[in-house]
C-alpha cells in the first residue's frame, strides 16, 4: 500500500524515469545497428532532402551574392591564379612527355587484362543540400543515390581533396561522413616519397592525427598525404598536409597531426566515384 | 491550433537549421534553433508540452542528422525538465531570471550532449567543447530571449496554458 501510495505521489517523477530509459535503450540500439542503418532514417532523410534542396540553394545564391562587396580581394585572386595558370602551363609540357609514356604502358596492361583505378570509377557531380547546422556531426546530405549509381561506401571527393564516404543512401540522396568524423582511419602515403605509409583518422577537432608504421620514415611538416589504396579509399587522392611530426623513439611508430585538403564547413558542390 | 503554431515553428527551425545557419556561424559557432524553441515551449506551455516536443524535435534531428538516436532527444528531454522543475520557484517575467534559465540551458545542452555521444563512440574532443561554449551560451541566449519576448508578445498569444 505504501508503496502504491509512493507510486501515486510520483507519478510524473517515474514518467520521465521511464522516458530516459526507453531513450537509453534506444541510443544503445542505434549504436549497436549503426552498420544497418535504422529503417526509420531512411524515409525521413528522403522527405527532408526533398524540402530542403530548394532552400539550400537559395542560401547558396545569398552566400554568393555577398561575394560582389569582396571585389578587390577577387582581384587579388585573379592574379595570384593567372601567375599560377603559368606555373602550371609549364609543367603541362613536361606532363605531355611522360603521358605519352605513360600511354605506352597502359596498351600493355589492357595486353595483360590488369584493371587500374581510371576504368573502375565513374564521376557523379552532386550539390550538398542539409550540412548538420549544429556543430556536432561532420555529416551531410547530397542530392544524388541509388538513381544515379552511388552505393554505400561509394568515395566522395571535390576539387581539393578526399572528403569521406556514404554512409546510407536512398532514391536520390546519400547522407556523406567526413574522414574528420570518422573512427575508421584512412590509409596514406606520403606524396614526397611514396614508400612510406600510415594512417590518419579524425581527431575530433576537425583535424586529422595519425601515424607511420616505419619510426624512421622521412617526413616533414608540409609534406602532401595522398590515399594508399588499401581499404576502401582507392589510390592517389590527396588527403591532406602534415602540420607536425611528432618523433617517438619508445614505441615504434612516428606520429602525426595533419590538416584536411578539404574545407568541410562551406562545400556546395562534390564528386562521387561510383563503380563501373 | 497550439500543435499546428507549434510545428510550423519547428518546420521552419529544422530547415534553416539544416540548410542555410551553418553559413551564419560565429567563430565556428552556430545557434542550434531546435534549442532554443524547446526551451521557449517548456519555459511557457503547460508542463508536459516542453518534455513531450523537445523529445519528438530531438528524435527528427537525431534520424536525419545524428549518428546516434536518441541522443538529441534525450538532451532535449533533461533540459525541457530542469525548466519546468526551476519554473516553480521563480518569478516568469524578470528579464534576469530568464536569461539566467537560458544560459544554464544552453550550457546544460552542450555539456550533456557532448557526454552521450561520446559515451556512444564519437570521439569528439572535450577542449572543442569547451571552445564552442562561450560562444554558443551568448549566441543561442540572445536567441532564446528574442523568442521568449515573441511568443509573449503576438505569436501563439492565448493559445498557451
Amino acid at each position: 500500500m505504501i508503496f502504491l501510495d509512493w507510486l501515486k505521489r510520483h507519478k510524473k517523477l517515474i514518467i520521465f524515469l521511464t522516458a530516459v530509459l526507453i531513450l537509453i535503450f534506444i541510443m544503445s540500439a542505434s549504436y549497436l545497428a549503426r552498420l544497418e542503418g535504422s529503417p526509420l532514417s531512411k524515409p525521413i532523410s528522403a522527405v527532408v532532402t526533398k524540402i530542403s534542396e530548394p532552400v539550400q540553394k537559395a542560401g547558396n545564391a545569398i552566400a554568393n551574392l555577398t561575394n560582389i562587396f569582396k571585389y578587390k580581394t577577387l582581384l587579388e585572386e585573379n592574379e595570384e591564379l593567372k601567375t599560377e595558370i603559368a606555373d602550371m602551363n609549364q609543367t603541362i609540357v613536361g606532363l605531355k612527355l611522360t603521358a605519352s609514356e605513360l600511354e605506352e604502358f597502359r596498351n600493355l596492361s589492357k595486353v595483360i587484362n590488369y584493371n587500374t583505378q581510371e576504368q573502375l570509377y565513374n564521376h557523379v557531380t552532386c550539390d550538398v543540400i542539409n550540412l548538420d547546422g549544429t556543430n556536432w556531426f561532420n555529416t551531410f546530405t547530397i542530392n544524388c543515390g541509388t538513381e544515379q549509381g552511388i552505393q554505400k561506401d561509394s568515395i566522395v571527393i571535390n576539387g581539393d581533396g578526399l572528403i569521406g564516404r556514404v554512409d546510407e543512401v536512398g532514391k536520390n540522396w546519400a547522407k556523406v561522413v567526413t574522414i574528420i568524423d570518422e573512427a575508421d582511419s584512412v590509409s596514406f602515403r606520403v606524396f614526397r616519397n611514396l614508400k612510406y605509409i600510415g594512417i590518419v583518422s579524425g581527431n575530433g577537432d576537425g583535424g586529422l592525427n595519425g601515424y607511420l608504421l616505419d619510426s624512421k620514415a622521412d617526413i616533414v611538416s608540409g609534406d602532401k598525404l595522398i590515399t594508399s589504396g588499401l581499404g576502401i579509399y582507392p589510390e592517389g587522392i590527396v588527403i591532406g598536409t602534415v602540420k607536425e611530426v611528432i618523433g617517438d623513439n619508445e614505441k615504434l611508430i612516428k606520429t602525426i597531426e595533419a590538416e584536411p585538403a578539404v574545407y568541410f564547413k562551406s562545400m556546395q558542390r562534390v564528386m562521387v566515384l561510383t563503380k563501373k | 491550433m497550439q500543435y499546428l503554431c507549434v510545428f510550423f515553428a519547428f518546420f521552419i527551425s529544422f530547415i534553416l537549421q539544416s540548410t542555410v545557419l551553418s553559413s551564419m556561424a560565429i567563430f565556428g559557432v552556430a545557434p542550434n534553433l531546435i534549442l532554443v524553441l524547446v526551451v521557449a515551449i517548456s519555459f511557457f506551455f503547460k508542463e508536459k508540452y516542453g518534455l513531450i516536443y523537445g523529445v519528438i524535435f530531438g528524435f527528427i534531428y537525431d534520424l536525419s542528422f545524428g549518428t546516434t538516436i536518441g541522443a538529441n532527444a534525450l538532451t532535449y528531454l533533461l533540459i525541457a525538465y530542469f525548466i519546468i522543475e526551476i519554473k516553480r520557484y521563480i518569478y516568469q517575467d524578470n528579464i534576469f531570471t530568464i536569461s539566467v534559465i537560458s544560459i544554464i540551458s544552453v550550457a546544460g545542452y552542450y555539456i550533456i550532449f557532448w557526454c552521450i555521444i561520446v559515451l556512444f563512440g564519437s570521439n569528439y574532443s572535450f577542449l572543442l567543447m569547451l571552445k564552442m561554449l562561450p560562444v554558443g551560451i551568448v549566441y543561442n541566449s540572445i536567441l532564446i530571449f528574442l523568442v521568449i519576448r515573441l511568443i509573449e508578445k503576438r505569436i501563439c498569444r492565448g493559445t498557451y496554458g
